[in-house]
């Protein structure tokens, strides 16, 4: 009996041994297979895996927190620090380097699963609904990608397949091609993309006039650096111009990029226009990002699985629960801005012809008539925001000194002076109240009525010690969600989206393009005058911003401009041409902010020009303590006077260093792949 | 007790065998010392801003790389003096590719920059001197002296040098650089320190004079030198000497 038993169980083991033998050729269940992917759920999750790494400079740039520059949260330092735009307290230097951060390997991961789809798709057309709009959706992808390298590197290796394990690791290296070639398969997947992608729209997400609209600013670059970046033009050890274009071919990206841009039009995307109020309008373009019809590629964010920071970051220290105080407008750059008393040298005019302060009646006297762009993109002080209304004050005017007095400019404002003002003016040392107190933690002054009140106003600007107020006296508005509350305003809670591509921008590439075509011997294109066309561009963007208009295209004329800070209005942008000028002035005013003017200025190539020596200039309001009120929110008002001068903290001065117009080739990379070649000057 | 004195030779013996895993780097410490000067097609100092403001010395450690060209090496670049010497003394013994960087010259024998190869040995100095054709040769004309202002004052002139294969840079700017320090350069008081002046062809060989931005404030001793560049890829600047100046205070405007 024992023994039948052990028969039967030894047979039954054996069977069960035998059987479980039998099926190992099985698909492994932790790995993604073909028919996994291939369907229309799979496809879209593997999409949404690709434009999550997409190198989209958004809210989420961060060299300090970040992968290679992306996807970390600290969102500083930021590129507008580094080009006259603004500045913020996590680098009041000018090292060029922090915002270089090697994007390199990132990229090559993401082109590789780009690659894995365009070339696998190519078997699932007729089968797989949708194929042919998926894999040009992928192309689109991989050129967004390449147009990343090629800005900052020139020249990078192409490929367009996956490279496979090899026993020979020489087989894996692959060398760069020239920075023409390079850019000729970015504008030939564009290209693609445009033909076969779809119209739908899909916030987040590309479609065909987003590929126009992206072909647009990479033919810009294209075109610029033809014309622009020969003295800059460089072949490598292996005889392929990695940095350059040859200049012949400028003309013809131009073109390619005034066309591309017309395409997007197809779109039916428009500058956004919906409130009636012209600062609080363009301040919703960036609040209505999701909904406006001027957002034509942006980026989402979600409580759950993608936040940022910006919000915390960014906001005046009072507006946010922690940090706060990275966003120091400069005020070069708001001179910029029409409606402003400017004096001959383009600076803001807030003395009289005698040299003494003009004095202005309340703190919001001084903006006025300012252009509502400009209301729509800083803080203005006595306005509320988020519940705190803005007080900016650098000090008092002692108690007895009457408004009346003739009180002459304290210190030079050459851009370069940076005395401090009690070393100065004697007038100023004795004369006028500064503190060296943290802003938000000040002992009040008490006058001689009893009455208490602040030297330094609760939202700076500070002129002595650092000490988390804005350095300049502005602070920044673009992107600030002004519907959350301070309590709120907390670090990874933000989700408001990023606009990548804005119809705006679209409109002044298609001026730029159209500009610098009609300085270059071709008048028309497409049946379209070109220099007609640039203005109407133009001219719509300023409508929309309450600008001045362009009253003819003599305005956009190929007469030589003057490039020299300090000699007129705007003269902190550089330009071959005054047409060009106005147009790299418009960019100015409307992209600043955007991650946009560093690129513009490194195709430019005037960064060394425009960025040498320069010291940054704030703006820094005094009151009278004499005939001084407090306003409804308790801040004190009255008599202002104005002074312009260099910054007082961070007033080192910059110059960009020529090899940064190419970003360095990584160490680590030219270790591993030997056929990969330095860039000049590294 | 036996197994006592068995227990403590194991724990010495595995004490010991974990030691002799530390053994130290043995590797020579970088002791080779390198030094030299560069000197203008004149065989005079080339003047040039301290530290890499204005040019550097790049060197190429090759004794790996010579057999196989697959190994990248990264190069290393030398702080200068304000008169054109480096000395570095921490650095590995090795064969080394020095050349003169990116400065304000033409570029040497039509091949790039071209490198002289030394070999560094330890506890050894190595002098390398390279001799250079600057864009610009800055001349002093008047040097710094006070006004009845108050003033700082100086004036220089220059010349375009030529290299045959090569065309001229076109010029860019000058500037008077007043500084604290002996270190005068780039970097200097911006309180001081002019604008930049623009320079046209013309003006080769002429005097050109500038003045501080702001009567001097401060009885002290001030160095002084003049710089000029050219349109060229690097925007290097060409200097004249430093020249030191004590201010009294009865120079001092009232």
């Amino acid at each position: 009996m024992k023994f039948y038993k052990s028969i039967i169980f030894a047979s039954v083991g054996l069977g069960i041994s035998l059987a479980s033998c039998q099926d190992l050729d099985i698909e492994p269940k932790n790995m993604i297979s073909g028919t996994d992917v291939y369907n229309e759920a799979g496809i879209t999750a593997y999409m949404a895996g690709l434009y999550k790494y997409l190198p989209m400079e958004d809210f989420r740039v961060s060299p300090s927190t970040g992968s290679e520059g992306f996807n970390g949260w600290g969102c500083m330092p930021w590129d507008m620090w580094y080009t006259g735009e603004s500045v913020g307290s996590g680098d009041t230097g000018w090292t060029f380097d922090n915002i270089v951060k090697g994007y390199w390997s990132e990229a090559y991961k993401e082109i590789r699963y780009a690659n894995d789809l365009i070339n696998d798709l190519e078997s699932y057309k007729g089968t797989l609904a949708g194929a042919e709009e998926w894999q040009a959706e992928a192309r689109f992808v991989r050129a967004y990608t390449y147009f990343a390298l090629v800005k900052r590197y020139g020249g990078v290796p192409i490929l367009t397949e996956s490279q496979l394990m090899t026993d020979n690791e020489e087989d894996l290296y692959v060398a760069r091609s020239s920075h023409q070639e390079c850019i000729d398969f970015i504008l030939e997947d564009l290209d693609y993309a445009i033909a076969n992608m779809t119209t739908t729209k899909i916030q987040g997400r590309a479609n065909r006039y987003v590929a126009a609209a992206f072909k647009s600013r990479a033919a810009l670059y294209a075109g610029s650096v033809a014309r622009y970046g020969g003295t800059y033009d460089y072949v490598d050890e292996n005889g392929v111009q990695v940095m350059g274009i040859p200049s012949t071919l400028a003309n013809d990206y131009f073109q390619q990029a005034y066309e591309a841009s017309l395409l997007v039009d197809e779109g039916g995307y428009s500058l956004y226009r919906g409130d009636s109020q012209k600062d609080v309008n363009f301040r919703n373009v960036f609040m209505n990002a999701d909904n406006s019809s001027e957002s034509i590629f942006i980026r989402q964010y979600n409580i759950n699985n993608n936040v940022h920071s910006f919000d915390c970051v960014y906001s005046p220290p009072r507006m946010a629960s922690t940090y706060g105080d990275r966003y120091n407008v400069t005020l070069d750059w708001v001179e910029l801005f029409d409606g402003l008393p400017l004096d001959e040298q383009g600076r803001i005019k807030t003395t009289d012809d005698d040299g003494n302060y003009i004095v202005y009646d309340g703190e919001q006297a001084l903006w006025e008539n300012a252009e509502p762009r400009l209301l729509g993109s800083i803080m203005i002080p006595g306005r509320t925001y988020k519940g705190v209304t803005l007080d900016i004050r650098s000090g008092l005017i002692k108690e007895g000194i009457s408004p009346d007095t003739k009180i002459a400019k304290f210190v030079a404002d050459d851009a370069q002076t940076t005395l401090a003002y009690k070393n100065a003016s004697t007038w100023f040392a004795s004369n006028v109240l500064t503190t060296t107190d943290e802003v938000r933690k000040q002992n009040p002054l008490t006058l001689s009525s009893g009455e208490q009140i602040y030297i330094n106003g609760l939202d700076g600007p500070s002129l002595e010690g650092s000490l988390r107020s804005t350095y300049t006296g502005f602070h920044g508005l673009k992107w600030i969600n002004l519907n959350w509350s301070v309590a709120e305003t907390q670090l990874h809670r933000s989700v408001n989206s990023w606009i990548d591509i804005r119809y705006a921008e679209v409109l002044l590439n298609r001026a730029e393009a159209a500009i610098e075509l009609a300085q270059n011997g071709v008048t028309s294109v497409n049946g379209h005058n070109l220099l007609d066309d640039a203005m109407t561009c133009i001219n719509d963007v300023r409508d929309r911003a309450g600008a001045d208009l362009l009253t003819s295209t003599a305005e956009l004329s190929s007469e030589t401009h003057l490039n020299e800070r300090m000699t007129g209005k705007g003269s902190m942008v550089f330009a071959p041409t005054k047409g060009l000028h106005v147009v790299r002035v418009e960019r100015y005013k409307e992209l600043a902010f955007e991650h946009k003017i560093y690129w513009d200025l490194r195709r430019w190539f005037t960064f060394h020009d425009q960025i040498k020596s320069y010291r940054r200039r704030g703006l820094y309001p005094f009151l009278f303590i004499d005939e001084h009120t407090v306003n409804e929110a308790g801040n004190p008002t009255g008599k202002w006077i104005y002074d312009s001068r260099v910054v007082g903290i961070p007033n080192g001065a910059g110059s960009f260093p020529t090899s940064r117009y190419y970003d360095k080739i990584p160490d680590s990379q030219r270790k591993i792949n030997p056929l990969l070649t330095q860039n000049n000057q590294y | 007790m036996k197994t006592n004195i068995f227990h403590t030779t194991l724990v010495l013996l595995a004490l010991s065998l974990g030691f002799t895993a530390c053994e130290t780097d043995n590797y020579d410490e970088p002791e080779a010392a390198i030094t030299g000067q560069v000197y203008d097609h004149n065989g005079l100092p080339f003047q040039t801003a301290v530290g890499q403001g204005s040019m550097s010395i790049k060197i190429v450690e090759k004794s790996y790389s010579v057999s196989d060209s697959s190994v990248v090496v990264i190069p290393q670049y030398l702080n200068m003096t304000q008169e054109g010497g480096f000395t570095n003394t921490k650095l590995f013994a090795g064969t080394y590719e020095v050349c003169p960087w990116q400065g304000a010259f033409y570029e040497q024998d039509g091949d790039g920059d071209a490198a002289d190869v030394v070999l560094l040995k330890s506890g050894k100095t190595t002098t390398v001197n390279f001799s250079v054709t600057p864009y610009l040769t800055l001349e002093w004309v008047k040097e710094p002296y006070m006004d009845s202002e108050g003033y700082l004052n100086a004036s220089f002139k220059f010349y375009r040098n030529q290299k045959e294969g090569y065309d001229m840079p076109t010029l860019n700017d000058c500037s008077l650089y007043i500084s604290h320090t002996q270190y005068c350069g780039t970097e200097a008081d911006s309180n001081y320190t002019p604008n930049p002046t623009k320079l046209t062809a013309d003006m080769e060989g002429q005097e050109i004079s500038m003045k501080s931005k702001i009567p001097i404030r401060y009885a002290m001793h001030y160095w002084v030198r003049f710089g000029a560049r050219c349109s060229d890829t690097y925007q290097k600047y060409n200097f004249t000497t430093i020249e030191e100046i004590e201010v009294t205070s009865a120079q001092l405007a009232q």
